[in-house]
């Protein structure tokens, strides 16, 4: 470790930055805790212990679990093949195919959700013309547990595939090329050697992924609920918002069970995501060691084919949906309206400020966290510093708790007026949680950006006499601000499309985009929960594409589409 | 017969402007059991040409026979490119490129398992393996429980154990430090079999003058001199192979006159000495190879006079650097014994005792 003396001014930063984690990150889940031994000490014992035995309880408990690991299973078969074939064979649009299937995972879920739930209407319809007479006697098959288990396996499978391949990408090619040579045929290459190398990487992906599936929040309530099939962040969120506050003592034991499922999860992920490293770098990455002769076009139309359905399919739906005047009226060229759009984005209060809330609180954040994540990264990376090195596990942890989670926490510290300021029910701990939540998504391209630039150079500006304001301003920035610029845009991009934080936090007053697209579903007004549907998906392309642009420059996997 | 026969291959990396036109017509001809070095700096297409030989890459144009089988023609629109794992074929690579999530035994039953060896006669030819590479007690370990000498030696089991047709190498030394590198040399030689050629690529002029029967060097995708090692330290076939090969003392001289059909008298600074030719020159300067270790001090008048420019101490000789300036322009040196005095600035007299005249036409 590098022993340096810094300044009154970054003493002052590190001060900052560590009161930060501990306010953030530390300060949550230690409310839980106590909250958690409180109760389990004394008077809410009964209800507490009451809560855990409830059949709700063990029904949730058990639903997740399922949707989590057979969801965790699709990803990460599809997942796996998905990534073999963009990475160890000469297909061609492999841009295309690689943004195509990460832009599912950058989707808000709830949007998705409502997406897919809109297919069934005119497949119904297809099929009843067809001559299939019972088909309007089935429920929308898409609501409950299949349904939930196959859009959340789609929807993280991108996980599995960003950790599978960069395991591809470093693989030797000569490990590769020793086995060819050896007389191994491509099959008995592929699963003798390359897969078993990419076996950590997979189970790291695939226990990212089971943890992603049982913290979702939007994709079972828009499929589960109707369906009253509860999994535990939809039970929390019934509990929360049918008792109020009564309901605490009961989701802080639910937030326990999925937290210790997640938790689980996690432990399996780090086991394996630091195994399956070379000891000697290779000289050359594997490019594309397959050669598909005749399939390849084949194997190309299936893999585009597949992703427009699964992409294009359900959005098509929903623009149907947010254009159709009324359920039941057929989609013509004379029939298409706006008059959704117009009533979401000018004639409804609530909607109006669900944009106003949503665009402000996540640019705000992208702009908070910026500066924090950049002071946090040049302590942690340049300086070494030890306060931060010991802490620097507490970052990831507000992003990886289940998004319920932490909203119970945040609930919990909050609930009472702190130093005679009241943020419960107001749009101000939902902001608090947004800092806590993405302080991770911010730090982890800047931390990859420090890595990158060479140590000398700040030694250099630090030997010319550069005091460290200067340094942060000539040097670290000007540097540093691509990186900066991709996180900020992801934090707004996941921000926006947040459901999971806000479901739990809102209140009047204080409506999210993601609360206003459940509520106005739950309230039966698809096609204006719809319209903002679009919408959202339209900024987030856009933000994707401007991403893209700012980050040309930067190492792959700052950008998980450009991978 | 020739058991490894290459004709007129030609590669090219991709198209248009960016094409990089890597082998240009190479043609090379192994007999049973010799070891032949492909010598060359980096970029000259000797990577490239393993790699065709292993069936790594494609040829353009071109054929390429193991024994009496086509493994790769390319001629207009037909076309024939056996994959590697059908050419019987191994290779030594850089990098060891051991499977890290295999034993050392299971690494070196790996090639024996594709080719269909019953398991009864696995342990046998493993451990014979093993034991060629004296490292029979490590057979449980993992390549990353191993050094960096141990994994290499097990590379070269892996590559031997098959009874491969032909054994490649690709700078198979490159990582190791030099006391494992003459370990590696010593096996290596120990491992060559007389019904199995090898090829053996390097940038490494001592590796490619210790081990091998001959030499091809490369330049710019084109063997530029097939030749032993001693053939290609004697007599360099361009000012390019000389720099390469030995020390790079490649002057102008004046010739003087013809000695006998293959010796001429030439002259450097007025210094008349003897060198070897192939043929006689025809013009009145020619360019002349010396070697840093063929000339002496002399007390005699007559010599080669140059000046000390710069004196390198290097340990049980020194090697002196002169203001006589090389063809290249970069300066005439010599090895000297510690005991003859020479200083920087000293005004020395030298005396050739070999010299040998670039033919004509090398580039």
């Amino acid at each position: 470790m590098r022993v340096k003396t810094s300044g009154w001014s970054e003493r002052t930063a590190t001060v900052a930055c560590v009161m930060f984690l501990v306010a953030f990150s530390l300060l949550p889940v230690a409310r839980l805790t106590v909250e958690l031994v409180s109760g389990l000490l004394g008077s809410q014992r009964a209800a507490m212990f009451a809560a855990l035995l409830a059949s709700s309880t063990l029904t949730a408990t058990w639903h997740s679990l399922e949707v989590g690991l057979v969801g965790a299973l699709i990803a990460s078969v599809y997942g796996l093949i998905v990534a073999s074939l963009v990475t160890l064979t000469n297909v061609r649009f492999r841009n295309w195919i690689v943004y195509a299937f990460v832009v599912q995972a950058m989707l808000p879920p709830q949007v998705v959700a409502l997406a897919w739930l809109q297919i069934w209407a005119p497949l119904r319809d297809l099929l009843q013309a067809w001559g299939w007479e019972n088909a309007s006697a089935f429920g929308n098959p898409l609501q409950g547990r299949g349904g939930i288990m196959v859009l959340l396996g789609i929807h993280y499978a991108p996980l599995v595939f960003l950790t599978v391949r960069a395991g591809l990408l470093n693989v030797p090619a000569e490990v590769i090329e020793a086995a060819r040579v050896s007389g191994a045929a491509p099959r008995v290459v592929l699963l003798r050697v390359i897969w078993p190398l990419v076996t950590p990487a997979l189970a790291a992906g695939t226990a990212l992924a089971f943890v992603s599936c049982i913290g979702n929040f939007g994709i079972p309530a828009f499929l589960g609920i109707p369906a009253n099939y509860l999994v535990l962040p939809t039970l929390i969120y019934r509990e929360l918002s049918g008792f109020g506050s009564s309901a605490i003592p009961s989701a802080t034991m639910l937030s326990l069970v999925v937290s210790i499922m997640a938790g689980l999860g996690i432990l399996v992920q780090h086991r394996f995501a630091n195994r399956g490293h070379f000891r000697v770098t290779p000289s050359r990455h594997a490019g594309a060691p397959f050669t598909l002769q005749g399939a390849r076009p084949w194997v190309e139309a299936s893999l585009l084919a597949m992703l427009f359905v699964l992409l294009m399919a359900p959005m098509a739906a929903l623009l149907g949906k947010s254009l159709t005047p009324a359920p039941g009226v057929p989609l013509t060229w004379s029939s298409v309206t706006l008059e959704h759009y117009i009533y979401v984005l000018k004639d409804n209060d609530a909607t109006v400020r669900a944009f106003v809330n949503s665009i402000g609180m996540s640019v705000a954040a992208a702009a908070v966290l910026a500066i924090v994540a950049l002071l946090m990264a040049y302590l942690m990376e340049y300086r070494q510093s030890p306060w931060l090195k010991r802490l620097d596990y507490l970052i990831e942890v507000p992003y990886v708790l289940p998004g319920v989670v932490l909203s119970m926490a945040m609930i919990l510290l909050y609930l009472k007026p702190v130093f005679g300021i009241s943020l419960y029910n107001t749009i101000g701990i939902i902001f608090l949680a947004y800092l806590a939540r993405f302080l991770a998504i911010q730090l982890r391209p800047i931390i990859s950006g420090f890595q990158q630039l060479p140590v000398e150079m700040l030694e250099a500006a630090e030997v010319f006499g550069a005091p460290f304001v200067r340094r942060l301003r000539t040097i670290v920035i000007p540097l540093l601000l691509p990186s900066v610029t991709a996180g900020a845009m992801l934090v707004v991009l996941l921000a926006l499309n947040e459901l999971t934080i806000s479901a739990l936090l809102w209140s009047s007053g204080a409506e999210t985009l993601g609360v206003a697209v459940f509520n106005l579903e739950q309230g039966g007004e698809s096609a204006a929960a719809a319209a903002i549907g679009m919408v959202s998906v339209a900024v987030a392309n856009l933000i994707m594409v401007l991403a893209s642009i700012v980050g040309r420059h930067l190492p792959s996997g700052v950008l998980p589409w450009r991978a | 017969m020739a058991s490894v026969s290459l004709r007129e291959i030609h590669k090219t990396y991709g198209s248009g402007a960016q094409a990089h036109h890597a082998l240009k017509g190479v043609s090379l001809e192994l007999r049973d059991g010799e070891f032949i070095a492909l010598l060359g700096p980096s970029g000259s297409g000797k990577t490239t040409l393993l790699r065709t030989i292993a069936g790594l890459e494609d040829i353009d144009e071109g054929e390429i026979k193991i024994g009496s089988q086509t493994v790769s023609r390319a001629q207009g629109s037909s076309h024939t490119h056996v994959p590697p794992e059908g050419r019987q074929v191994s290779v030594v690579f850089q990098s060891h490129a051991l499977w890290p999530h295999m034993t050392v035994h299971d690494n070196i039953a790996f090639p024996l398992r594709q080719s269909g060896v019953a398991s009864s006669d696995l342990g046998r030819r493993v451990g014979a393996a093993l034991e060629a590479v004296e490292l029979h007690d490590l057979a449980q370990r993992y390549p990353s429980q191993l050094s960096g000498g141990q994994r290499q030696r097990v590379a070269l089991a892996r590559a031997m154990v098959g009874a491969p047709r032909v054994l490649l190498f690709d700078e198979p030394l490159a990582s190791l430090d030099t006391e494992l590198r003459r370990d590696m040399m010593r096996q290596i030689a120990k491992a060559r079999r007389s019904d199995m050629p090898m090829i053996y690529v390097t940038h490494n002029q001592e590796e490619a003058l210790a081990l091998s029967d001959r030499i091809a060097v490369l330049a710019h995708g084109q063997i530029v001199q097939l030749a032993s090692p001693a053939m290609l330290c004697q007599e360099p076939a361009s000012a390019m192979i000389a720099a390469f090969v030995g020390g790079g003392n490649v002057l102008d001289a004046q010739v003087v006159r013809a000695v006998d059909g293959h010796t001429v008298c030439l002259s450097v600074r007025g210094y008349e000495f003897i060198a070897r030719c192939r043929e006689l020159p025809s013009g009145p300067t020619v360019q002349v190879c010396i070697s840093p270790a063929a000339v002496s001090l002399t007390n005699e008048a007559r010599g080669l006079e140059v000046r000390a420019t710069f004196v390198f101490f290097q340990g049980s000789s020194h090697l002196v650097e002169t203001d006589l300036m090389r063809c290249n322009g970069s300066f005439f040196s010599c090895v000297l014994p510690l005991g003859a005095q020479s200083k920087q600035d000293d005004v020395l007299r030298l005396q050739v005792h070999d010299a040998w005249v670039i033919p004509a036409g090398g580039e």
